[in-house]
């Protein structure tokens, strides 16, 4: 028995289909996850893990385990999408630790969480002195969300009442050396402008630039491959010149 | 996943299972020598299933096949016949076993 060919094997199988499991679950962010989730997330690599390396049991039970979880997490999704009531006893609701200025002790301890987590969390965000804060929340993934009161809250252009010109999406044009034709189009260009915008920037052929990236404004913006005349960004070559 | 059961009957040239009664046969009769040379057989077939089997079956499956296999040897070069045949039999419900 060739037991290295066998984990490699066992390898493949659950490479692929952690990627197609996880491709299931959707694209919820490691940042958004529960502490339920993100148990259940190293559940499902443990089993994966297990399933390539122990060799002692045949690789299909472990697979079934992989399959199992995979189900119940993404039944749990889709109740969680499908029943509010059922969501909020699944993954928690966010508690209020600050109302209108005032700890909420026994929100804190419900949470367990400490007064110096909390001014830990408010640093987080810039903030450094509790009479800024109008309402703190725990949310569910264990971050705080601050609302400042009205008097120090950042000054928008709104407030100022100061017009402002509309700014969407840029479009990407070149990627990785190649001109991306159906981009071109969408925004009513052709190579031949794209062309003369480059020659008056120096660039012979759009191969010379890595990404090139069209405003709103119709400014573009252009990366090349070798920025000519740029410093060098090596901590040590630049110690050593 | 589940192929042992497949690969280790069909596509080989010299299938394991016949040897069972032919060696349960030998053994009864006395016939160590012939018992002997078809171990021998017997350890080549299986040398044929493993590279199939590997993938799918328990390590210890495997290894299990291979002792009871080095215990029969040993008991029909000893030319005895109460251990050659539970040796046997052992060898044969591992091999049953294999895939389920």
């Amino acid at each position: 028995m060739n037991e290295a060919a066998v984990v490699f094997v066992r390898g493949i199988i659950s490479f692929l289909t952690l990627l197609i499991f996880t491709r299931l679950l959707g694209k919820q962010q490691v940042s958004e996850l529960t502490f339920f989730d993100y148990i259940l997330g190293i559940t499902i690599g443990s089993i994966a893990a297990t399933l390539t390396t122990d060799l002692s049991s045949r690789a299909w039970p472990h697979w079934v385990g992989l399959a199992t979880w995979t189900g119940a997490v993404w039944f749990l999704q889709w109740i969680t999408l499908h029943f509010r009531g059922v969501a909020k006893y699944i993954n928690g609701e966010p508690v209020i630790l600050i109302m209108n200025g005032q700890i909420m002790e026994k929100n804190l301890k419900k949470m367990r969480y400490t007064i110096d987590d909390l001014l830990t969390q408010l640093r987080h965000q810039k903030i450094f002195d509790l009479k800024v804060v109008e309402f703190a929340i725990l949310e569910t993934d264990g971050k705080i969300s601050v609302l400042k009161k009205s008097q120090y809250a950042e000054v928008t252009p709104d407030d100022l009442k100061i017009p402002t010109k509309y700014r969407g999406l840029s479009t990407e044009l070149i990627y990785d050396g190649t001109i991306i034709d159906p981009n071109l189009k969408q925004v009513n260009l052709d190579r031949s402008w794209l062309d003369q915008k480059l020659k008056a920037q120096g660039i012979k052929s759009p191969r010379e630039v890595s990404l090139a990236l069209l405003n709103t404004e119709g400014e573009l913006y252009v990366s090349r491959y070798q920025d000519a005349g740029q410093p060098s960004t090596n901590l040590r070559s630049v110690e050593n010149d | 996943m589940n192929s042992g059961t497949f690969f280790k009957n069909y596509g080989i040239a010299d299938p394991v299972p016949p040897y069972f009664q032919r060696l349960q046969t030998m053994i009864t009769q006395g016939e160590w020598r012939e018992a002997a040379e078809n171990i021998n057989k017997l350890e080549l077939a299986w040398r044929q299933v493993v590279p199939r089997i590997q993938f799918s079956e328990e390590r210890d499956e495997i290894n299990n096949f291979r002792h009871s296999l080095a215990r029969l040897k040993g008991y029909v070069a000893a030319e005895d016949t109460g251990g050659a045949l539970a040796a046997l039999n052992e060898l044969e419900e591992t091999w049953v076993d294999l895939g389920k």
